[in-house]
């Protein structure tokens, strides 16, 4: 059983997600913003977080991957994200990078299964401890 | 005619060299794409210059000879083994790489090495042409895959340290060792790319890097530097016969009793290359590469190097017991991973355990060595080169998009993914539905094996009905999972919005083929499986196959049926459905119930992996053991009868 947040403004996403690590025996706490994430892991110390690239109506997610991994270079990131829908192709060439774009362990685009995200939740925690 | 052959394993080569020092990804694709078009159409004029595929040795232009050349290859791989293995801190290895080296060092230098025919370096039949068509189409379009696969693996996975570069560089070098490997005659010559195509494949499945990946490529690692010893030490043998290193002459026929134990250890060569238990396992590690590994390296090519020198050597060993033996270990490690299988949940595993299965028949063909047998393996690796392609290259396209290899989460794609299923349904349909070849080609087995005189015959047939039932449960149940429908949210179709143009173009035309060599099965086998099977065994001509051109045309009509069928329903809407019911306490939103004392259960609706009635693990190990002593077995045999 871990701590997991989840940053998410798509309640009925983050709602499933919640479900589903919750019936995997993990403790969920939820946050909307990239604000109330940054304070929820100061707060709170996760095991791992779980975040969405769009938040506050643009691509803050990376903003605050960003700051968490230098903050926190030892906690697990997923992220899940629907940039494919905004992005441009431009932005998106800077994404295909060899040398690690985005410090997160993991990048989803959605819609990720629950079950995928359990499993990949489950992958990741035994690396950490 | 030599032009060319040096061409196809000269350009590959050179790519490679230029993709190590591209870094920049536009150019990357542009070249990898000019470069594919290239080795393809070059394959094909090789395959048509050489015209109906009658036997022709020839050798490097202007006579040269390889000379020093193989012994300082033989010394670059052994320094790099050294190397790497040691700051993995890994010793088997370098010790199989030096003794290999070691070898080589004495045969060269100690003048103990007969120069080769130049006339005679290369040798282009038939079987080399179905190689050729299959390096040279199959493997550009999995390298073309592979762009928008590793785009989208990177962006995924942004903590793996990518090493696109590299990749790349490795694809083609792989292309050209694998050319190379197929027209060779002079027996050091192809070991030397043999040991080439090892090193790719070592390198590849460690691609991540990770130390779970650098495990699993030095399993690969050691288990094929094992099978390159064992060819090592059959040259050290062969090069006192008189033309013993001519791969042609040494199989013209049934080998001299004083040549079975090279034989045999040519044999085992192929069999650790081509996963036979009990080297099966490597195979499996060899899964953690990156998806167009899995599909060129280890399912398309490099395994069938294995099978190819396998074939090569049937005439040689036909009717001995060392044939019989390696017929042995073929067909029981198709039984026993088509079990192991069945209760396999991850994709790419089950496609790899089939693969071992249908490379076990091929063994097991080239085992007892009959025209009709070496006429089913042949087919059985044109056919599934290209079936299996597709599906590696199909469940990496899912792998990116769904984030999983899980069979389990496959369950309802035809409404998810409807065009990437179709090309799946086409794999899975080659894999084991009539008309397309596996199935002509195993139906022709069971018909030469009832000739196979004696108990080992019946053996064969019982192993062949078993294991082929066994394969139809684990093909027909992925099927059932991509065939089953579900309404799906509007969102969840921008999931096949997604899938590159690269992979698109690639599966397609794989899909393409599939159905295409459906249909030119007569052809294939009338002109190109067929005599060779009968000039390999300088047999008088049987009739193989024979298909009613009507009956082949009904049966596709059929098999295109249920795609076409499968498009049209799910693009209908409104479907009713229904959750399971269950009597009891629901604990939560899944599968979880309150169970009758307390605590919860899992609810378990269908039981497709037989959970608790078959210990994969277990049955895994005993096809290891088994397959182990029949091997040995057959190597005492063949000393025993040299002496």
């Amino acid at each position: 059983m871990a701590r997991i947040l989840l940053v998410d403004d798509d309640a009925a996403v983050v709602a499933r997600n919640a479900a589903a690590l919750k019936a995997d025996g993990h403790a969920v706490m939820t946050a909307a913003t990239t604000a109330q994430g940054l304070d929820a892991v100061r707060r709170e110390a996760p095991d791992l977080v779980v975040l969405e690239a769009m938040l506050d109506g643009a691509t803050a997610g990376f903003d605050l991957a960003r700051t968490l991994a230098r903050e926190f270079p030892a906690l697990p990131l997923i992220m899940l994200s629907r940039v494919d829908e905004v992005i441009s192709d431009r932005e998106l060439a800077t994404q295909d990078r060899d040398d690690g774009w985005m410090p997160v362990q993991r990048f989803m685009e959605k819609p990720v299964s629950p079950e995928v995200l359990v499993y990949e939740v489950d992958h990741l925690l035994p690396v950490v401890h | 005619m030599s032009p060319l052959i040096v061409f196809l394993v000269a350009f590959p080569l050179v790519v490679s060299g230029v993709l190590l020092v591209v870094t920049k990804g536009a150019v990357r694709n542009a070249i990898v794409v000019a470069a594919c078009g290239v080795v393809a159409a070059a394959a094909l004029v090789t395959v048509f210059a050489f015209g109906n595929g009658d036997a022709v040795f020839f050798g490097l232009p202007g006579g040269l000879t390889p000379g020093h050349a193989i012994l300082i290859l033989e010394a670059m791989i052994a320094i790099f083994v050294v190397v790497v293995s040691l700051q993995n801190g890994r010793i088997m290895a370098p010790i199989m790489a030096l003794a290999q080296l070691g070898i080589g060092l004495y045969l060269d230098l100690g003048g103990h090495l007969q120069d080769p025919d130049p006339q005679r370096l290369f040798w282009f039949d038939r079987l080399t042409m179905v190689m050729v068509l299959v390096i040279g189409i199959v493997g550009p379009l999995i390298c073309i895959h592979a762009l928008g696969y590793m785009r989208d693996y990177q962006r995924s996975n942004p903590q793996i340290g990518g090493r696109r570069t590299s990749f790349f560089f490795l694809l083609f070098l792989f292309l050209a060792s694998m050319f190379g490997l197929v027209v060779s005659n002079d027996l050091p010559m192809l070991h030397v790319f043999w040991e080439i195509t090892t090193l790719c494949s070592f390198l590849l499945i460690g691609y991540t890097r990770t130390k779970e990946t650098v495990g699993y490529a030095f399993d690969a690692l050691n288990m094929n530097l094992l099978g390159g010893l064992g060819f090592s030490v059959a040259i050290l043998f062969l090069a006192g016969q008189p033309d013993g290193l001519d791969l042609a002459k040494l199989t013209a026929g049934p080998a001299a009793a004083a040549l079975l134990p090279a034989i045999a250890l040519l044999s085992l060569a192929g069999i650790t290359k081509s996963a036979q238990m009990p080297f099966s396992s490597w195979l499996l590690g060899a899964m953690y590469a990156p998806s167009p590994t899995s599909a060129l390296l280890h399912s398309s090519t490099m395994v069938k190097a294995g099978v190819f020198l396998l074939l090569r050597l049937s005439p040689a060993m036909a009717g001995s017991a060392v044939g019989t033996l390696v017929a042995f270990v073929g067909l029981l490690t198709f039984l026993f991973v088509s079990l192991v299988a069945v209760t396999e949940q991850n994709t790419k595993k089950v496609l790899a355990y089939s693969t071992i299965g249908s490379l076990g028949l091929i063994v097991g063909c080239a085992g007892i060595g009959t025209p009709e047998l070496i006429w089913v393996g042949v087919m059985i690796v044109i056919f599934h080169a290209v079936a299996k392609a597709l599906l590696f290259l199909v469940v990496g396209t899912l792998e990116n998009r769904l984030y999983t290899k899980d069979m389990e989460n496959f369950d309802t794609l035809l409404s998810r993914m409807p065009r990437v299923s179709v090309l799946a349904l086409t794999g899975i349909a080659g894999m084991f539905i009539a008309p397309f070849g596996i199935v002509v080609a195993k139906w022709t087995a069971i018909r030469a094996f009832l000739d196979v005189p004696g108990f080992a015959g019946a053996a064969f047939l019982i192993i062949m009905a078993f294991g082929s039932s066994l394969t139809i449960f684990y093909w027909g149940k992925l099927l059932i999972k991509v065939l089953s429908m579900r309404s799906i949210e509007p969102y969840e179709r921008s999931v096949e919005a997604r899938v590159t143009r690269y992979e698109w173009f690639a599966e397609v035309v794989l899909a393409v083929g599939v159905i295409g060599i459906a249909a030119g099965l007569g052809l294939i086998s009338e002109h190109v499986v067929g005599p060779y099977a009968l000039t390999a065994f300088s047999a008088a001509p049987v009739v193989f196959l024979h298909l009613d051109p009507a009956m082949v045309v009904v049966m596709l009509v059929a098999v295109l049926f249920l795609p076409v069928l499968a498009l049209w329903s799910s693009r209908r809407s409104g479907y009713d459905q229904a959750d399971f019911y269950t009597s009891g306490r629901s604990a939560n939103a899944g599968h979880l119930m309150g169970a009758a004392l307390g605590g919860t259960r899992t609810v378990t609706l269908r039981n497709y992996y037989l959970d608790g009635v078959i210990d994969g693990a277990l049955v895994f190990r005993a096809g290891t053991l088994v397959c182990g002593v029949v091997l040995a077995t057959a190597g005492l045999v063949a000393l025993v009868v040299a002496r």
